[in-house]
């Protein structure tokens, strides 16, 4: 009876330590099944309460969008006339050379992006594809223009969560330069990251484009991921310090590619 | 007298499904750069819940709410924001022990206070680096909530 009425006085205090507890609970079991399984119930309910939100942006960019996609169209037709021009003359290289083709197996997917504002992040993003669609954890991403955008962590039966590029605590293998120097791209802010391990005696240009490497299982080599936008060499330093900032428009990303 | 109180339950429910829905449809307000806020409807409804019922229930809910918000946004942290939401339900409630002694501007500064303290957590996670565009965009996103809050007392709560 003693304790009931020591509960009572002190609910507020009870109820704040019991959800503190269920949150260290959560915290710690973040790859437990249940959590999984309750994580793809709350994507499936999160996708159709945020369906108004997807049907007016669709409006909204859809006449902005057509106009972009017509103007490149036209761009992509006269440079895939020259590019053919090009895969003969690569093809003839690589023959010479015995290298071995990249973009040979890819298939892309495409799929809807359905974050909202209020639960936007730059952490992660929800797609609307799943186990349904074949997708499985560990795929890249990428953006309509073909650049990195991240890779899916967790799929659900009809959604999927992507873990953005943006985020710290993502990391991918690039190659930069002309001599294609290996380094670790890491985030820092928004839409800024840092290029580690990139040797101080590679040359290079300002507005280089960073690409995979094709080390990791995950990225397919050659996908652009960020452009450079400043380097500094210091004399105590083995590596360089070079700045980059990512070519894909997080905030605007309203359809994504998974590679398959 | 329990379908009374049953009924209540069934509301607030419902009322909770509504303002999820309206806060995930709603847009958001460009604020310099890419740097957006939010009216943050959530925030605003636990504090009149706080207001208006004065009981450890809120906590529960801004517990449910955090746990949606972990689920969808949260990659490694999981239980974060769901943490968050409740300290600041409860931090909110704190409100309530001073109801007589506390006048209603002193209560304001409160309310303020906290939005402030739970946006600067909030916006730490989310953004990796950058104290000044945290503190700003905190400021900013509180302010906002606030005006909000202070409207919703004029016609809804009348806090005195």
């Amino acid at each position: 009876m003693n304790f009931f009425r020591k509960f009572n006085f002190n609910k507020n205090i009870s109820a704040f330590i019991l959800t503190s507890i269920l949150s260290l609970i959560i915290f710690f079991s973040n790859e437990g099944h249940y959590t999984l399984k309750i994580k793809s119930s709350i994507f499936n309910f999160y996708e159709l309460v945020s369906s108004p939100n997807r049907w007016y942006k669709d409006l909204l960019t859809i006449k902005k969008e057509n106009e972009l996609l017509s103007s490149q169209l036209v761009q992509i037709y006269l440079l895939n006339s020259k590019l053919i021009n090009y895969e003969i003359e690569n093809k003839k290289l690589k023959k010479m050379l015995k290298l071995k083709d990249s973009f040979k197996h890819l298939s892309l997917l495409p799929a809807n992006v359905i974050n909202s504002n209020y639960f936007s992040s730059i952490e992660s993003k929800i797609i609307n594809v799943g186990t349904n669609d074949g997708i499985k954890k560990d795929l890249a991403v990428i953006d309509i223009y073909g650049n990195l955008v991240g890779k899916v962590i967790e799929v659900g039966e009809f959604n999927s969560k992507v873990q953005l590029i943006t985020d710290n605590n993502f990391s991918v293998s690039v190659k930069v330069g002309d001599n294609i120097s290996i380094g670790q791209f890491r985030a820092t802010y928004y839409k800024f990251g840092v290029l580690d391990g990139i040797i101080k005696s590679l040359d290079i240009d300002d507005k280089d484009v960073v690409f995979t490497s094709g080390v990791s299982d995950i990225y397919p080599p050659d996908i652009p991921v960020a452009k450079i936008r400043s380097q500094i060499k210091k004399k105590n330093k083995l590596f360089q310090d070079v700045g980059v900032e990512l070519l894909t428009d997080i905030d605007n990303l309203y359809y994504v590619f998974i590679i398959q | 007298m329990y379908s009374l109180s049953s009924n209540k339950y069934y509301f607030i429910s419902i009322i909770s499904l509504i303002i999820l829905f309206i806060q995930t449809n709603l847009p958001s307000i460009i604020l310099y750069g890419n740097n957006n806020i939010n009216l943050d409807l959530v925030l605003i409804f636990l504090t009149v819940l706080v207001f208006l019922k004065n009981s450890y229930k809120v906590i529960i809910l801004a517990f449910i709410y955090g746990l949606v918000q972990d689920m969808v946004m949260s990659v490694d942290q999981l239980g974060v924001f769901s943490f968050i939401k409740s300290t600041t339900a409860f931090l909110l409630l704190y409100v309530r022990k001073y109801d007589t002694i506390w006048d209603k501007k002193m209560k304001f500064l409160y309310v303020f206070l906290i939005y402030f303290l739970h946006f600067l957590v909030y916006y730490s996670i989310i953004y990796n680096d950058f104290y000044f565009i945290i503190f700003s965009i905190s400021f900013f996103q509180s302010v906002s909530t606030f005006i909000l809050f202070i409207l919703t007392n004029r016609f809804f709560i009348k806090i005195k």
